[in-house]
């Protein structure tokens, strides 16, 4: 049974070069009832579809592996990207994919043969590095998980290279990729965190909620897995420290710190251009008219006080839980690194490779 | 008459026969006639050789009815003349408005003609807004369509507003969202006063802005703001907007201008009676402070640098670094 977010696909359009695709086969099997158009060699989706109406099953000519898109002046994590498709058909008011997008349409990359090529020959190449990598960039790592098993095929094709950890960045609850994880070391299940009050009024379109977030985070522990955390986007709203505080408290009522190998802390930041997209479609959301300035990457930030404000609230909260080590900033300057956690990446040889180490720490 | 060409090829092949009447006979006052303005450059074209180009006319009744010409047919009227025009024959007024756009098209530039148009046809048959907007050079669904559509929604005299220059269309985008009671509100504030395009924009949208965050009327954000006291106030009128803008932007942005007139309360504190100009460069997203001094020879280095030496002694300092406290 098909979640009900994925039930209002009506329509699958796929490229004729992957029409016969493993991938076409599971998603036409899935999706009996859609209407099913193949495109030939060289032409489009036409323009105006909704994003919840078509399943967009492409062959793509890009390159899959890529690094995470970080901009000058603020410290990046360093994760490579695995694309595996793009846009969400849930409904988080804050998502930057509305204005990263030109549309959104649900796309996969069906050409899965040309992903484990590039996957294959990036690791051979470098046989002797380690990967940190994830597929939550550009979309939702599980939410197609039930029309496309796409999460599952990766953990499985993934078990031959152990110098990889996948990181599974989800707003959902899908564990049926954990049958094909042969070490759990190797696979990093992820959750958004937020206050309940931003998850209950910004996440909207059937996002699980924290707790059924949570739950899910424990039985992954429970079965080997150490989980992530990710309080992105922190949103400055009436009563946030009681919100977040809730969160962190249901957080150890789930989890221990044993159980969580990092947690990012990321403030609200934006395009520009995304501003006008969520005044546009969820014009409740107050919390844009913060107090957001232009960041040294021109992106908007809210004013650096107020972030140092809530993450040295929120840290404090998740240190008194037992987190200290596995917390990190997701693009910050080292001044707020220095203000809220007492160091900078500099001080422990660069996020990059700290973050490998959390990663990897689980390695037997 | 034009029933079936709504609007291809209506006029295409149609020949209209010239009339020749009184001017001071024809009926100027069509709701079609969009844009008469008096142009003093038509009076003394006529003066010069006459009429070379005929009016638009609906002689079909008693009376003629203008349907383009207003200007040339208001001279000639004051001077006692005939007019030639074009006996266009009966037709709706949309259908003579839609003659007088293409007759008048050449000089369509300004915004408020826009909105006239588009304003005259939402109140006589909406359906044919698309097909107007298009003659307009408004492409359906752009920006600027949406903006004239939203204007459309304002009540009718605020397109005064607009077509006094007191309000650019892309204010549109903001007061559409408004009720009429915030509408009521806000007039005030350049009712008597001429803003820059660029300041009134911001100013329109930071009170949208704060409207929205604190769930409060426009009206409420507005006394917070104290403006109706600066409009009040004995000010000029660039102090006036002035002291309006500063005024609402801290309200958008408190904690900002707190910092902000911090830094410059130290600024002044620490450089003052020497050359050196203090500035936080980038709204204080990192800790950098931008000092510069300007000098004209070797001995005002020197002295600007021991300036800069007593400078670094002083103990105000800390107050630059907002991240860095709490």
């Amino acid at each position: 049974m098909l979640p009900e977010y994925l039930q209002g696909i009506a329509r699958v359009a796929v490229d004729a070069a992957v029409s016969a695709s493993p991938m076409a086969h599971r998603v036409r099997e899935r999706l009996p009832q859609a209407q099913w158009d193949i495109l030939a060699d060289g032409e489009h989706l036409e323009p105006g579809y909704v994003q919840e109406a078509v399943l967009y099953l492409k062959q793509y000519k890009g390159r899959f592996v890529r690094p995470c898109p970080g901009t000058s002046h603020y410290q990046c994590c360093g994760y490579q990207i695995i694309h595996i498709g793009e846009n969400c058909p849930l409904r988080c008011s804050y998502c930057i994919l509305q204005a990263y997008f030109q549309d959104r349409v649900l796309k996969v990359w069906a050409n899965q043969d040309d992903l484990w090529q590039e996957l294959e020959r990036t690791f051979t190449e470098n046989s002797r590095q380690r990967f940190r990598m994830g597929t939550g960039e550009f979309t939702d790592s599980l939410v197609l998980e039930p029309l496309t098993g796409y999460s599952r095929d990766l953990v499985g094709f993934l078990r031959a290279y152990p110098q990889v950890c996948l990181e599974l960045k989800s707003k959902v609850v899908d564990l049926s990729w954990m049958e094909a994880a042969h070490d759990p070391t190797r696979v990093l299940p992820a959750w958004s965190m937020n206050a309940p009050e931003i998850s209950a009024r910004e996440e909207q379109g059937q996002c699980a909620t924290l707790e059924e977030r949570l739950r899910a985070a424990r039985t992954c522990a429970q079965a080997g897995f150490r989980v992530c955390l990710h309080f992105d986007p922190i949103i400055l709203f009436p009563g946030w420290e009681a919100g977040y505080a809730r969160t962190i408290e249901m957080i150890f009522d789930y989890l221990t710190p044993g159980d969580i190998a990092y947690v990012s802390l990321g403030s609200f930041r934006h395009m520009p251009d995304l501003k006008r997209h969520i005044a546009q479609n969820f014009p409740q959301s107050s919390y844009i008219y913060g107090e957001f300035i232009t960041g040294l990457d021109g992106k908007q930030r809210l004013l650096r006080p107020l972030r140092v404000q809530q993450f040295r609230f929120l840290v404090q909260g998740l240190r008194q839980g037992g987190l200290d080590r596995q917390l990190y900033f997701c693009m910050e300057s080292n001044e707020v690194w220095q203000a809220v956690l007492g160091r900078t990446p500099r001080d422990f040889g660069g996020l990059y490779r700290y973050l490998m180490d959390l990663a990897f720490e689980g390695s037997n | 008459m034009f029933e079936n060409t709504w609007w291809g090829t209506m006029t295409r092949d149609q020949r209209w026969p010239v009339v020749r009447v009184p001017a001071q006979d024809i009926d100027c006052s069509g709701p079609w006639l969009l844009w008469p303005h008096k142009n003093d450059a038509v009076c003394r074209s006529l003066a010069h050789v006459g009429q070379l180009s005929p009016v638009l006319v609906d002689a079909s009744g008693p009376r003629p009815l203008l349907v383009d010409g207003a200007a040339r047919v208001a001279w000639l009227s004051e001077q006692g003349q005939d007019v030639y025009g074009l006996n266009i024959g009966s037709c709706s007024a949309q259908d003579k408005a839609m003659l007088y756009i293409h007759a008048n098209i050449h000089r369509l530039s300004l915004d408020a003609d826009k909105v006239r148009a588009l304003r005259f046809f939402a109140q006589h048959d909406a359906s044919h807004i698309d097909a107007v907007m298009q003659v307009l050079g408004l492409v359906p669904h752009s920006r600027p369509a949406k903006q004239a559509l939203a204007w459309l929604a304002l009540p009718a005299h605020w397109d005064t507003y607009l077509a006094g220059g007191a309000l650019p269309l892309v204010c549109a985008d903001i007061l559409r969202l408004w009720d009429a009671h915030d509408l009521q509100a806000v007039e005030a504030i350049f009712q008597t006063l001429s803003w820059s395009r660029g300041l009134i924009v911001q100013v329109l949208t930071w009170i949208h802005e704060v409207h929205v965050r604190d769930g409060c009327d426009v009206a409420q954000v507005l006394a917070r703001a104290d403006v109706m006291d600066s409009v009040q106030a004995n000010l000029s009128p660039k102090d006036a907007m002035a002291r309006i803008a500063a005024r609402v932007r801290a309200l958008r942005y408190p904690e900002l201008t707190r910092l902000e007139q911090r830094a410059t309360d130290t600024a002044r504190v620490l450089a003052a009676g020497t050359r050196w100009r203090m500035v936080q460069p980038d709204q204080f997203e990192s800790d950098s402070v931008e000092l510069a001094a300007r000098v004209r020879s070797p001995a005002e280095v020197q002295q600007a640098v021991a300036e800069l030496v007593r400078m670094a002694e002083h103990a105000d300092w800390a107050a630059f670094w907002p991240g860095k406290e709490a």
